[in-house]
């Protein structure tokens, strides 16, 4: 049973560096922004699945909502503040 | 095997299928309003069934009321992150990719031209997928970017900063 958690996390870790690549590449900034929203929701379910590795899920289910809080105002904050870049320079 | 542990494998395998494409997507699609499908839809349906799959493993208790919270609130915020970053995208300026700007370089006949001037407004542009024809000035190192035609029709470049 925590063989299968082990091993459902590795796939994850391997499914979660994947859009690193368009966080170095990415040809515009947006593309970094959106590749790093991804990395940050895929990682809340390697958190929860992480909690269950170590039995402890109690714990770890309140990091995963507190970081699912962050990354979402973190994509807000990112995308509201370019908005209202281009809205004062007209 | 407790008939729990694979109903709960089979749905976290198919969210985790999901995930997979959805990484594959952001790095498969040709420009950022359609990469934004990858991680608006695909990442979200993903999320939503492996933590399905993991209150169906749990059982009845606090916790999987926890994990259900947790699916409510990526089914609704992760959609409207994606859709405002889009709509901030816009709002820049930056432009959606057609077929005829050919960006993978395999052009042909009268394309040639149109994805050539394409190749140099991406060159030119330093990365930021702005209005290449209005921030000529800046993208040129001009800090104030007033050496032609800016008080003329057009669009604004939007990095430009207007006197108070």
């Amino acid at each position: 049973m925590e063989r299968y958690f082990i091993y459902l996390g590795v796939l994850l870790t391997v499914i979660i560096l994947i859009p690193l690549y368009r966080v170095l590449r990415g040809p515009t900034l947006f593309d970094r922004m959106l590749g790093a929203g991804a990395f940050g929701t895929k990682t809340m379910v390697l958190v929860i699945v992480i909690g269950f590795i170590f039995d402890r899920i109690d714990m770890f289910i309140d990091i995963t909502l507190a970081y699912a809080v962050l990354n979402f105002i973190g994509t807000i904050a990112v995308a509201r503040y370019l908005a209202a870049m281009v809205k004062r320079s007209k | 095997m407790p008939v729990n542990f694979i109903v709960s494998n089979i749905i976290v395998s198919v969210g985790v299928f999901f995930l997979l494409v959805g990484s594959i997507g952001l790095i498969r699609l040709p420009d950022f309003y359609s990469r934004t499908h990858a991680v608006g839809k695909s990442d979200t349906l993903g999320i939503i069934l492996v933590v399905l799959g993991l209150v169906v493993h749990e059982g009845l208790s606090l916790n999987s009321v926890k994990l259900v919270m947790i699916m409510v609130f990526v089914g609704l915020t992760g959609p409207t992150a994606t859709h405002a970053l889009a709509k901030a995208a816009f709002r820049f300026g930056l432009r959606p990719w057609f077929r005829s700007d050919s960006a993978d370089g395999t052009h042909e006949g009268e394309d040639h031209v149109d994805s050539e001037s394409v190749g140099h407004e991406d060159e030119m542009d330093g990365g930021l997928g702005l209005d290449v024809e209005a921030c000529a000035g800046l993208l040129r190192g001009d800090p104030d970017g007033d050496d032609d035609d800016e008080e003329g029709g057009g669009p604004a470049c939007p990095l430009k900063r207007k006197e108070p």
